[in-house]
């Protein structure tokens, strides 16, 4: 079967191979808690109420997108099913202050790096550097939020947020999930994610053997046959130990903070953050490049976790 | 299966008697009252309703995921008791419903899936025997470590595989999966849990590998390990099936290369796969046999193809097809993030995303044969001339298998009785590219496979489920009803595994 569109459900075949990057099956070994769970349920006549639980259990990482072998477009299938389960639509409203985004070059922090002053100045002032604004307004991230949620965006909503970012010249995102949407908002428009930025900018210079670099799982994976090829280089230019699997996907070190809220301990984070640590052996450092991973992987005890940004 | 298919087949079943339903609410009961989580959902039983063949369906009445060695126990003695038939499932990968429940409980075994101890020094690992094989490897090369050999196939369990066999193209050297294993622990039918290994309750141990998940589960197995290497690959390419079968011969009895296997596209271009370990051996094999094997690299072949087409120009379609098939699959063979200074890094990765993408789907048709070494050209020849007389398109993929002398797993196995030092196996898969083929032409053509084992008393792979039929006919009466009698004696209510053998 050639891979060569992307597919619903019904082309599953239920080889699993998407199983096996999947953090929600680290966790549970329960199939039905995984996309092919799902997608085979949904073969079968299941509704999305059906697998509720598996649903509200995916962390939206992607991992299982790149992988598949049938070309099921499995992040696009869980969020659309998700938002089917019927929650109330969001009121997602522009957020910051009125900002003229045309011409310029946007980095789009997400609500992590914007709760961490230190560290967002520090990404600000970064990739500053590089021609790009910390964008004011965070209407496309709260869109994102939303839509990771299963939240459905009223139309205005929708507009008001895609309008607040309206000609931009590129993007950098902080939040790694936004990335296939601005992708997809913005067709033509380059947009890249936060490690991939810095590390473009100098970043990587820096890198040693020693280190050990989680790259933001969302964002890779929304990009993978492009990424695994620029993170090779850096991985064989700087010798530093990498976290993506053997199937070259990457796995979050957990739930996002709003994930996590909503999961209500369902997922133990510092057991998958020490499992991903465990490729690394006893790094003398941890670079990552979501905000979100640092909490869990500096709850597992790694040594030193900084965050990419700070890195320039 | 279709009646003209089962012509001059005798019907007698190896065990006809069926469960009825009768016991299930009692059975489930007794189960949750000591905290087995038993799920009846419709969507969830309708997951497990097929395996990956596709094409045997039955709905369990209930699913529970095997989390410890303890529970697993409770189930069978429960299920002893109820006479309520267990059918267990690690990845699912069979192809003739062993791993189908036809009724009763399905345990999934892969909720057991934890790496539990690796020792570099005694170069063994021990697992969960849930887990996939690629989350071994996963673990394992954190030690910078690997398996010896497992399916090429990353989704199939360790405890799935050590009761089948477990084919890789390092087979020739290192024997099937089963033999990797050192130690295992199994919840036998009536629910004991029993440590067994070569000097440990051997009995068990030579029952339960190999043993089709007939005399036990096995719920934790220690196994064989070895320091990872990258593998550098070399195709050798021949038009003839018959020379690419001596000197794939050739190669396993010279020990010349570190993994070998047939891949084919029809008996057109027939692809001689050997790869190595170490720059060593790879050197070793080029300077004292290269210049005997009789494929030819890329570039000769492709002339002597364009020769051949060339003064056959009315198949310029299968010109075309070979041509487009080529160019499709070969790049996914070297994928450049699976590459490293030229050499494979995960061929089980590359192999396993290969085969999923160009021949999976969700019917998958891939009857087998597995002959002695005298057996294996004739065998494979017979068998080439079925699927082209079934199929237009379709692969055979042929590999050899050490064997560790004769030892009591081996029989009534995928190993014929008549192997010395190795056995060789073939798969013929139909390329089934999207056409609607009824069951029962795909189960004719299987037929016809398997009769010329039953001809040629060989063996093969996938003998269980709906290919059980066969049992009697090619390892004959004495040989079955012993084993009959072994797994009455371990299984009194015969509640294990129902449907794949007995």
């Amino acid at each position: 079967m050639k891979k060569n569109k992307k597919n619903g459900h019904e082309s599953c075949t239920g080889c699993a191979v998407c199983v096996l990057s999947c953090p929600v099956w680290a966790q549970t070994h329960d199939l039905m808690m995984t996309n092919a769970g799902r997608a085979k349920a949904l073969q079968a006549g299941a509704t999305p109420q059906d697998i509720r639980e598996s649903l509200e259990a995916c962390l939206l990482c992607g991992s299982c997108a790149p992988v598949c072998p049938s070309g099921v477009d499995t992040l696009t299938l869980t969020a659309s099913l998700r938002a089917g389960l019927g929650r109330k639509a969001a009121q997602t409203a522009p957020k910051g202050s009125p900002f003229t985004a045309s011409g310029r070059k946007l980095f789009l922090p997400g609500s992590a790096l914007r709760s961490e002053a230190q560290l967002l100045a520090k990404a600000g002032s970064a990739l500053g550097k590089t021609g790009f604004t910390v964008s004011p307004d965070d209407s496309l991230s709260a869109l994102g939020a939303d839509i990771d949620a299963g939240l459905t965006p009223s139309r205005e909503a929708v507009a008001a947020a895609l309008a607040s970012a309206a000609g931009a010249a590129a993007f950098v995102a902080g939040e790694g999930f936004l990335l296939r949407y601005l992708r997809a908002w913005f067709p033509g428009v380059k947009a890249v994610g936060i490690g991939e930025a810095v590390l473009s900018a100098g970043g990587r210079k820096v890198l040693k053997p020693g280190d050990f670099y989680v790259v933001d799982a969302r964002a890779f994976n929304s990009d993978q046959a492009r990424l695994v090829k620029f993170y090779d280089s850096i991985r064989k230019s700087s010798g530093c130990a990498m976290s993506t699997t053997l199937q070259r996907a990457a796995m979050p070190a957990g739930p996002t903070r709003a994930q996590k809220s909503r999961l209500a301990g369902n997922f133990d984070d510092a057991s998958q953050a020490r499992w991903l640590l465990g490729k690394a052996g006893s790094p003398a450092r941890v670079v990552a490049e979501s905000a979100e991973d640092m909490d869990a992987l500096r709850a597992a005890g790694a040594p030193s976790v900084i965050h990419v940004s700070e890195l320039l | 299966m279709a009646t003209e298919s089962l012509r001059d087949i005798p019907r007698m079943q190896t065990n006809p008697r069926r469960w009825n339903g009768e016991g299930w609410a009692d059975f489930v009961s007794a189960l949750r009252a000591t905290g087995v989580e038993v799920t009846e959902k419709k969507p969830v039983l309708a997951v497990y309703s097929v395996d990956s063949g596709g094409l045997a369906c039955g709905m369990p009445h209930g699913v529970a995921l095997a989390r410890t060695s303890e529970q697993v126990s409770g189930i069978l003695k429960a299920a002893q008791r109820y006479r309520v038939p267990v059918t267990t499932r690690g990845g699912g990968l069979t192809t003739e419903g062993e791993t189908v429940a036809y009724g009763g409980l399905l345990l999934d075994m892969r909720g057991m899936s934890k790496v539990l101890s690796i020792d570099p020094a005694k170069m063994t690992v021990r697992t969960e025997a849930g887990i996939y094989w690629h989350s071994l490897a996963e673990a394992l090369r954190r030690e910078g470590l690997d398996y010896l050999s497992a399916p090429l196939n990353m989704t199939s369990s360790v405890g799935g595989t050590l009761q089948v066999g477990g084919i890789d193209i390092n087979s020739p050297r290192l024997g099937c999966s089963a033999d990797q294993a050192v130690r295992l622990k199994v919840v036998t039918p009536t629910g004991e849990i029993k440590e067994c290994s070569e000097d440990l309750n051997p009995e068990l141990f030579e029952r339960v590998l190999l043993g089709y998940g007939q005399f036990g589960v096995i719920t934790e197995a220690e196994l064989k390990v070895r320091r990872f290497a990258p593998i550098t690959m070399h195709y050798l390419y021949y038009s003839s099936l018959t020379l690419a079968m001596e000197d794939l011969k050739m190669l396993i009895k010279a020990d010349a290369a570190d993994y070998c296997g047939i891949l084919t596209i029809m008996d057109k271009a027939i692809n001689l796969l050997v790869a190595f370990d170490s720059d060593e051996r790879e050197k070793s094999f080029l300077s004292a046999w290269r210049a005997r094997m009789r494929g030819h690299g890329e570039a000769g072949f492709a002339l002597r193809m364009a020769a051949h087409y060339a003064l056959r120009p009315w198949k310029f379609r299968e010109a075309l097809y070979l041509l487009d098939r080529k160019n499709t699959m070969q790049p996914e063979f070297f994928p450049s993030h699976h590459m490293e200074k030229g050499k494979i890094v995960d061929r089980t990765v590359v192999f396993s995303n290969a085969v999923w993408k160009f021949w999976g789907g969700k019917k998958m048709v891939i009857p087998d044969l597995a002959t002695s070494e005298g057996k294996f050209v004739e065998a494979i020849l017979r068998g080439n001339a079925v699927c082209k007389k079934y199929f237009d398109h379709y692969t055979l993929y042929c590999v050899g298998i050490k064997l560790r002398g004769r030892l009591p797993r081996y029989e009534m196995s995928c190993v014929p009785p008549d192997a010395e030092g190795y056995a060789y196996g073939c798969e013929f898969e139909p390329m089934l590219e999207g056409k609607e083929y009824s069951r029962d032409y795909l189960q004719n053509f299987k037929n016809e496979i398997y009769d010329i084992g039953a001809d040629m008393k060989t063996s093969y792979y996938r003998f269980g489920g709906v290919m059980k039929g066969y049992i009697r006919r090619v390892f004959g009466d004495e040989v079955v009803d012993r084993h009959l009698a072994m797994k009455r004696e371990a299984d009194p209510a015969m509640i294990l595994n129902p449907d794949v053998i007995f």
